[in-house]
């Protein structure tokens, strides 16, 4: 054999072996993801529906991938029996209790059996059947959904009405949205007091706000009543004054009862006046006299003292009151 | 069969001959004396010649089929998937289809190319007249390499797809290789394999065949040589996709049973 085609074999058994050793690496791998040469156990689950479960889908408990659907078949009344195909060492996990539902490998994926692993301490033995819960049958959400989109259309037609009204201004919200509608004046109205109100609290908050700077600033009265300790004792003695002269007020007042109980009394002169009319009225009249008595004596006064017996006194008083 | 027209007689004759070549070869693929030499010589440059451009050009195919199909999957935060959408594609279709054209041309135009030439120059009567089974030699040995050594190729071709995607999906996702290779393989079945190679057993078959039969019945001279050759590469090719379609319709079947 040449030496050349020696080669060429070479590199061709090289070639077919490597590409052999691939191929059985392949099937090695692929066999171990779906537990071919692993140690399994069997399980059943009866489900009323599996929504397109299929044989080859996977197993799933708390998140991890424990095994294989081995077969989907369709039994008695309809009901769907599930062969699962589980990885052996997983078992002790899978209580008596546990239950298998049908879901879903992400939003749009796979469907996959779920298994919740159960509480009672016995575990799951070979060819036992598992709990099952059914999905949601997908009718049924269609007729969910039907049933919602009538209310919604329902809806719609009363809110037709109702913007068909609003928009005629009838009712109050009507009249509301209705520039010239009296609710609408009114809101405005409300609206614009609300305003005048709002900036005036605005004004009293800034006030307020500018008092209390003062008052944290250790500026004002009131700072000064709390900090100058020299007022207390102006205070006090203001306080003592106001105190005598409420002490001197009372007093006052007892004495002008007295005195008015003295003048309603008739026994005394000004009481006598008050109290009686009569006299009172004798009274006038003798004033009245004096009046007229005392006229007529400011005339013979004033004849007097143009009498030239009287003259010169008068002339001499005069002199003394300039001086 | 007097009534039949004459192209329709023609044509009727040709696949009579067809299947007398494909018996032929078959026969002879169970019937010693085997071209032992021959047929490691073909292998040779069927599978080890090959695997360069098979390898290069599934590398290509992986990067680009992940770059393509990732935007996709991105958009509804499916791109977890990239690895499984990538292996099953490759190892359902791309890389046995792949492997198949790309032989077909490379191949069956030189296959078909060597035997016309044999013939309209005469060394395949010579052989008959010196005793040589040119059938044997010449057509069983090449149909034996093409029909053995594809499914060869074809698994360096999976494999190699898939490393170019890995190193895409790598450098986008940063994603490990053992995570790549948990979901690629995860989603793969043993239908999917099996399904592989037989599809490639028999496009290296059928590339053996319509490049041999086309060579070996070669007339016309030198321009009959570039037709044998022109009609191998685009007759192999058209067989590849049918056959591709009826072995998806079967596994089809055998999925959903």
């Amino acid at each position: 054999m040449k030496t050349n085609e020696v080669q060429q074999n070479l590199k061709l058994g090289l070639f077919t072996t490597l590409g052999i050793v691939i191929f059985l690496l392949g099937v090695y791998f692929v066999g171990s993801q779906n537990s071919v040469f692993s140690k399994t156990f069997s399980a059943y689950a009866i489900f009323k529906n599996v929504e397109g479960l299929n044989k080859g889908d996977g197993v799933w408990l708390s998140g991890v991938k424990i095994g294989i659907v081995k077969d989907v078949r369709i039994f008695q009344d309809g009901k769907v029996i599930v062969h699962l195909s589980l990885k052996d060492k997983q078992n002790e996990f899978i209580k008596k209790n546990a239950t298998a539902t049908i879901g879903s490998d992400g939003l749009v994926g796979n469907k996959i059996v779920v298994i919740r692993p159960g509480d009672v301490k016995q575990i799951l033995q070979d060819n036992d059947t598992i709990n099952s819960s059914s999905p949601t049958d997908t009718q049924e959400l269609f007729d969910i959904a039907k049933d919602v989109g009538e209310n919604t259309r329902s809806l719609t037609e009363d809110l037709k009405l109702l913007v068909a009204k609003m928009n005629k201004g009838e009712g109050a919200v009507g009249e509301m949205l209705n520039d010239d509608g009296v609710i609408s004046k009114d809101i405005r109205f409300a609206v614009a007091k609300l305003k005048e109100t709002t900036i005036q609290t605005s004004q009293a908050s800034a006030q307020l706000n500018s008092m209390m700077n003062k008052l944290n600033n250790g500026e004002g009265l009131i700072n000064r009543l709390a900090t100058d300790t020299t007022l207390v004792t102006v205070f006090n003695e203001t306080f003592d004054n106001v105190k005598a002269v409420s002490r001197n007020a009372a007093s006052m007042s007892r004495n002008l009862e007295e005195v008015v109980q003295k003048l309603n009394n008739k026994e005394n002169a000004v009481g006598l006046i008050l109290t009686d009319t009569a006299f009172a009225d004798k009274l006038k009249v003798t004033v009245d006299n004096a009046k007229s008595a005392s006229i007529k004596l400011d005339e013979n006064l004033e004849a007097m003292r143009h009498n030239f017996l009287f003259r010169r006194y008068f002339k001499k008083k005069a002199k003394e009151t300039a001086n | 069969m007097a009534e039949l027209p004459v192209s329709m007689k023609k044509i009727l004759l040709q696949a009579a001959d067809v299947a007398k070549f494909v018996g032929k070869t078959l026969s002879y693929f169970v019937k010693p004396p085997f071209e032992v030499k021959e047929i490691l010589k073909q292998c040779f440059a069927v599978g080890y010649r090959s695997l360069f451009l098979i390898g290069f050009t599934s590398f290509i195919a992986g990067v680009v089929f992940t770059r393509q199909s990732r935007p996709s999957l991105a958009s509804f935060g499916a791109e977890s998937w990239l690895p499984s959408l990538v292996s099953q594609a490759v190892v359902r279709a791309l890389g046995p289809l792949i492997t198949a054209l790309i032989c077909a041309g490379k191949l069956g135009s030189n296959i078909s190319a060597e035997l016309g030439s044999m013939r309209v120059s005469e060394q395949i009567d010579a052989m008959e007249v010196s005793g040589v089974r040119p059938f044997s030699y010449l057509v069983s040995s090449r149909v034996i390499a093409t029909t053995v050594m594809l499914p060869i190729l074809v698994i360096y071709a999976d494999l190699i797809a898939l490393f170019g995607s890995y190193v895409t999906v790598n450098s986008i996702n940063g994603s490990s290789l053992s995570l790549f290779i948990n979901e690629a393989l995860g989603s793969i079945t043993y239908l999917d394999i099996f399904s592989s190679i037989i599809k490639a057993i028999l496009f290296g078959y059928a590339i053996g065949v319509i490049g041999c039969y086309t060579g070996y019945y070669a007339t016309g001279g030198t321009m009959g040589v570039g037709k044998a050759a022109n009609s191998a590469v685009v007759t192999s090719m058209l067989s590849i996709f049918i056959i591709e379609l009826i072995v998806l319709q079967f596994v089809t079947f055998l999925r959903q049973g």
